[in-house]
Order: C-alpha cells, then sequence, then structure tokens
C-alpha cells in the first residue's frame, strides 16, 4: 500500500507553484529552483520532499511556455520551440487557447513519461540486480562519459569540467584506504565536499553572479497583453490526439538516453509533427499542433529522465543530478536495490509524479492569471533573496561555515566557467559520480587480486563500449557533418 | 575552431594551476600510505591532475597555433541561434563604448558583491544570523541598483524574517 499523505500532495502543489514561477520567469530556472529548495527537504520525510522537488521539476518545464507564449520569449530552454507557434496564436488573440493546450499536452507527456518510468524501470533493475563493483564502475564510467553529449559542441570543454568535479570528489578521507586526500589540513573538508552547497554554488550562485554582471544594462520593457481568448476546444484536442501521443513517446524516449533532455525533444517531436502534417506550411504561423508536440515532448522526458537515474543512479541531465544527490540527502542509494529495498519509495515517486503533472494542468488551466502578475516583480528585488536563500541553504546541512565558503567558491568559479564556455552539468556529474567510480574501480581489483580482467565480464565490456561510444559520439558526428557539407559544397 | 575569449584561457591557466596543486597534494598521500595496495590512494587524484594538464595545454596549443575558423552548423543548430537571437534575451543593443563601460560596471558590482558575501560568510556565526542577513539582502539590493531606502529596508528586514521563520520554526534549523 503506497502512502503519502496530505503532506506529500500539499508539498506538490507548492512545488508545482514554485517550479511554474522559476520556470516562467526568464533568468531563473527549474534546476536552480531544486537546487535552492534540495537544503528546505533535509528534515522531510521522503513522500513530502519528493513531492516538493518532483512538483517543481513538471512546474518549471511547463512554467516555460507561458512566457513563450504570451512575450515571445521562453522562460527555459525547453519552451523556445514552443515560442514558434504559440506566441502567434497569442498575436491573433488565442493566448488563452495556446496556454490551455500547452497545460494539457504537458499533462499528457507527462502522464505518458510516468506510465513508461512504471513498466520500464522495474525491468531494467531487474538486469541491474546482479551487478558487482565492476559492473557499478562500468555503469559510473557511462554515466560521466554522457559529459559528451552534455556539452554542446566542445567535447574537450565538457571532459575539463567533468575532471574538475571528479578532482572535487576526491577531497576528504579516501573511502578504500581510510586516508586524508586534498584536505589541505581543513577540518571541515575531512567529510569532503557537501553535494548541496557545491549543486547551490555552481547552478545558483553563479547565476547570481551571471544576474549582477548585468544590472545595469538596459533592458527591453516586458510588456504584457491582457489574456484573450477561451480554453482550447475540444475539436483541436482530437485533431491533436494523435501528435500529443507521438510527441510524448519521443520526449520519453529522449529523456531516457541520457544526456540529451528536454532542450533537444520539443524540436524532434516538432520536425516530426511538422513533416507528418496535412498542413505543414501553417507551422511557424499560429498553428496548434506546433504547441502541442513542443510541450508533449518537453514533460514527457521528465519520467523518462527518471528510468536512468532510479535504475542505474545515472542522472541523465542537471535536474536529474540534484534528484540524485536528494535521494542521498534521505539516506538512499539509487540503482536496482532501490526496488528490492525501499520500493515503496520507488511507488511513491512514481505517484507523485502523477499528482505532479495534475496540479500541473489546473494550475496550467486555471492559474494563468496570477503567474502573470508574478511575472512583472522585478529580478532586482529577487536576486538578493536568492543569495540569502543560497546560503542559509547551504549553512543549514552540516551548521557549517565551511560549506557556505566551499559554495561561495563554487559559485565564482561556476560564473567563470559558464563565461568561458565550460558547461556546468558535467562537473556536478563528476561531484556525484567521482566516489562511485573510484571507490568500486578499487574494489572490484582488491576483490579480483589486482587482475584486470574483473572488467571483462559481458555487462563490464558493454557499458565499457556504450561509453566511449557515448563520449566520442558528438565528435564523430561534428567529424562526419564537416565531410558531408564539405561535399555539398564540391558538388554544387 | 571558434575564437577563444580571454576569459577563456585564464581558465585554462585556472585549471592547470588547480591540477598542480592536486599533483602536489596527491605525492603527499603516497608518502603516508602504509601497506601494500593495487590502486593506491593517490593514483586518481593524480591521473585525473595530468589529464587535466594535457587537455588544457591542448587547448592553449590551438588557442596559440591555429588560426580561427567559422564552425559549420547544423540546421538544428542555426534554428536555436535564431530563436535565441530573436526571443531569448531582452537585452538591448548598445554600442561598443558603452558595451565596455557595462562589461566594466559589471565586474565593479561583481567585486562588491565578492565582498560582501566574504564579510557575510566570516561574520555570519559571530554577528548571527538575523542581523548578518538583513545587511546581505539590502546589499545586494543596492548592488542591483535599487534605489528607495525604504523598499530596501522593508524588503531586507521581510526576507530574512520570513527566512528565519522557515528555516528554524518550520523546520527546526539551528541558525546562530
Amino acid at each position: 500500500m503506497i502512502s503519502i499523505g496530505i503532506s506529500g500532495v500539499l508539498s506538490c502543489i507548492a512545488g508545482v507553484f514554485t517550479g511554474i514561477v522559476f520556470g516562467s520567469i526568464p533568468g531563473l530556472t527549474g534546476t536552480m529552483a531544486i537546487a535552492l529548495l534540495l537544503p528546505v527537504t533535509f528534515g522531510m520525510d521522503t513522500g513530502t520532499a519528493f513531492g516538493l522537488l518532483l512538483g517543481i521539476y513538471c512546474g518549471s518545464t511547463y512554467g516555460g511556455s507561458i512566457t513563450a507564449i504570451l512575450i515571445k520569449t521562453p522562460g527555459t530552454p525547453a519552451a523556445a520551440c514552443t515560442v514558434l507557434d504559440g506566441h502567434p496564436l497569442a498575436v491573433k488573440g488565442k493566448a488563452k487557447e495556446a496556454l490551455s493546450l500547452a497545460a494539457i499536452a504537458s499533462f499528457v507527456g507527462g502522464v505518458f513519461s510516468c506510465a513508461i518510468l512504471f513498466f520500464v524501470a522495474p525491468q531494467l533493475a531487474k538486469i541491474a540486480i546482479e551487478f558487482g563493483p565492476a559492473e557499478y564502475f562500468a555503469v559510473g564510467l557511462f554515466g560521466l562519459s554522457i559529459v559528451g553529449c552534455l556539452s554542446a559542441n566542445d567535447v574537450k570543454k565538457g571532459a575539463i569540467s567533468a575532471l574538475f568535479g571528479l578532482m572535487l570528489s576526491v577531497i576528504g578521507v579516501d573511502p578504500v584506504a581510510g586516508v586524508k586526500r586534498m584536505t589541505f589540513n581543513q577540518v571541515g573538508l575531512m567529510n569532503g565536499i557537501a553535494l548541496i552547497p557545491a549543486l547551490i554554488g555552481l547552478f545558483a550562485m553563479s547565476e547570481v553572479f551571471e544576474k549582477v554582471s548585468k544590472a545595469g544594462r538596459p533592458q527591453q520593457r516586458i510588456d504584457i497583453k491582457g489574456l484573450s481568448g477561451g480554453i482550447v476546444s475540444l475539436k483541436v484536442l482530437k485533431e491533436n490526439a494523435i501528435n500529443i501521443l507521438r510527441s510524448s513517446a519521443i520526449g520519453t524516449v529522449i529523456g531516457i538516453i541520457p544526456g540529451t533532455g528536454s532542450a533537444v525533444s520539443p524540436w524532434i517531436a516538432y520536425s516530426e509533427a511538422k513533416r507528418v502534417s496535412k498542413q505543414p506550411n501553417e507551422f511557424g504561423k499560429g498553428c496548434y499542433a506546433g504547441v502541442a508536440a513542443a510541450e508533449s515532448a518537453n514533460n514527457g522526458v521528465t519520467g523518462g529522465a527518471l528510468v536512468p537515474l532510479l535504475t542505474l543512479g545515472i542522472p541523465g541531465d542537471a535536474v536529474t543530478a540534484i534528484l540524485l544527490g536528494a535521494l542521498m540527502i534521505q539516506g538512499l542509494t539509487p540503482g536496482p536495490l532501490l526496488f528490492v529495498e525501499h520500493a515503496d519509495v520507488v511507488h511513491q515517486i512514481y505517484l507523485l509524479l502523477i499528482i505532479s503533472n495534475l496540479f500541473m494542468l489546473i494550475f496550467g488551466l486555471a492559474g494563468v492569471p496570477v503567474f502573470v502578475k508574478v511575472l512583472k516583480v522585478k529580478t532586482e528585488y529577487l536576486m538578493p533573496v536568492v543569495i540569502s536563500l543560497c546560503f542559509i541553504g547551504g549553512f543549514a546541512i552540516n551548521n557549517s561555515v565551511t560549506d557556505m565558503m566551499v559554495l561561495l567558491l563554487l559559485g565564482i568559479a561556476g560564473y567563470f566557467m559558464v563565461r568561458g564556455g565550460f558547461p556546468i552539468p558535467p562537473a556536478i556529474l563528476g561531484i556525484i559520480l567521482g566516489g562511485t567510480v573510484e571507490s568500486n574501480f578499487r574494489r572490484a581489483l582488491t576483490m579480483s587480486r589486482g587482475s584486470y580482467s574483473v572488467f571483462l565480464t559481458p555487462i563490464c565490456v558493454t557499458f565499457i563500449c556504450i561509453s566511449f561510444a557515448t563520449f566520442f559520439a558528438p565528435a564523430v558526428l561534428g567529424i562526419i557533418r564537416k565531410k558531408k557539407s564539405k561535399k555539398n559544397a564540391k558538388n554544387s | 575552431m571558434k575564437k577563444k575569449s580571454t576569459i577563456e584561457i585564464y581558465m585554462y591557466f585556472f585549471f592547470i594551476v588547480f591540477a598542480l596543486v592536486w599533483i602536489n597534494e596527491a605525492s603527499r598521500i603516497t608518502m603516508r600510505v602504509i601497506g601494500e595496495m593495487y590502486i593506491a590512494p593517490s593514483t586518481f587524484p593524480k591521473y585525473l591532475s595530468i589529464a587535466m594538464i594535457i587537455l588544457c595545454v591542448w587547448e592553449i596549443a590551438d588557442w596559440l597555433l591555429k588560426k580561427p575558423a567559422e564552425v559549420k552548423k547544423s540546421e538544428l543548430d542555426f534554428m536555436l541561434e535564431e530563436q535565441e537571437n530573436e526571443n531569448g534575451s531582452n537585452a538591448v543593443t548598445v554600442s561598443a563604448e558603452e558595451e565596455k563601460k557595462y562589461v566594466r560596471d559589471g565586474y565593479t558590482r561583481i567585486g562588491l558583491l565578492l565582498l560582501l558575501c566574504i564579510f557575510y560568510v566570516t561574520l555570519y556565526k559571530k554577528v548571527g544570523y538575523l542581523v548578518m542577513t538583513t545587511l546581505m539582502v539590502a546589499g545586494g539590493l543596492i548592488i542591483f541598483r535599487v534605489k528607495s531606502p525604504i523598499r530596501i529596508l522593508l524588503t531586507s528586514v521581510i526576507t530574512s524574517g520570513v527566512l528565519y521563520y522557515v528555516f528554524v520554526n518550520l523546520l527546526s534549523v539551528n541558525l546562530p
């Protein structure tokens, strides 16, 4: 019997509301919201904590579409594709129709992905239950290899960022030999870099520095006109039913592949919807199918991304990396054993994901006027509040000033990394997976008395091969693309 | 290969220094460890640092030896870029002279915020949460160019009060 309780439902509501607010305000992201509120979940039970975090996850993915449709500014990268048809619909006086269609499509995408998570995750976990240290090392390596996909178009920068995270992960007492490493004789560093201050520093604090550097620049005034039109008609929904389901499936599959995420899936679903449409010329001019495809695909990612996280302990993107930290805070280790030892928690996560999507639909259909008012709050008032929340959140976990210092230093490092074009998610992956990779590698070698043949099991070899393929895929694809375009240029 | 920015180059040097510090510290671990181990505790940090140095030197060599050229972009890259240019930013276009001024101004503000943060972290335990957070929010608002003293006072007092209530009363966290 799964029990969530009233606190779990209330935290879902609070999470969805917060997520939509953070998702809809350009410059604030769902990742930032989850990183900031992670310390708040420290004293909560698992259901309440995950209600809040999954609520933010779902809410922020949808929230980006509000500004995308109303003011032609996507609140999140995932909503960039929604602008193409969402805003022209608003210009035509159909803003409410576009927003309600976005909410319904997001809901279907979210619930569809949750159903896939429900069926696929336990099967994957059954296979993964046989894993030993060597296999866990290979899985960890696979997790790290997705930096290639997380690094946009520069794999070397992604690798440097991941190495930075891995190097930070070795700080503290060595898990195998029990000796101090890289502590510089600081007692506060004996337990290593605390995950939450690191997450808050790299994601939230760096964003504050970015905002403060742009505080004096003249900005275009955000002009939000009144909400026009009514809720989307049943006829439109019927016409787009298959489109929504197809896009949800695309989003879910892309979500399952680590490193791809919600920024890519709407574009693929959109181009697929356009390809099969009877009126492809209508796309980009205010077409309902465009909004439906983009929104169902970006919310389809939410459940899909949880598949590798829960079954293998591999975070597929920045948000799931933070959710991995949240599971650890609750004393849970993501991976196949989670399905055996804490099956109730896994079922709670399924249920909370569905509840979050349900409240996202309710807020999406009924609460848009409220969120439009929230959009008018100026960032210069929000940012100092975010700074305080960062520091208090960083301090609250261990009551440690060292954690606050770590947060500040990583905030500065994160800011300069972003300015220099280094992606942040690989660094987070490095911090999270560094310990797993190293300790399992050393344990496997200890068990085999130093023989590397322990890594030659079929599962290990498969994962190591996939890791290499994943890491080098973007570079190889780049070379192929370059050659093709050269060939095309020659031919023309 | 794209043209590298100054910050990017500085970051490569920062990562090299960071890796050298790690190698130095790792060599000390080796001396402390007693007994036979298949993989010593210093192995991972040392090899990670070496990999970091190799990658950074490679990038710096690229910057020094190769001429920057435009990267061939896919259709999706163009779509995303176009979208970003049209909608992603609400910044107003400014002249090069003004841009320099804004960049300088931005770094000054980052410096001020950094000082404020160091001041906050250093005195947080000694002075206490309420006073320090009120000062921090007030300082932050000034740095973010909020001019009205009444708004600054109200926002900072209300923020520190609400956060105190949430963390201490609802979440049972001990704040100094």
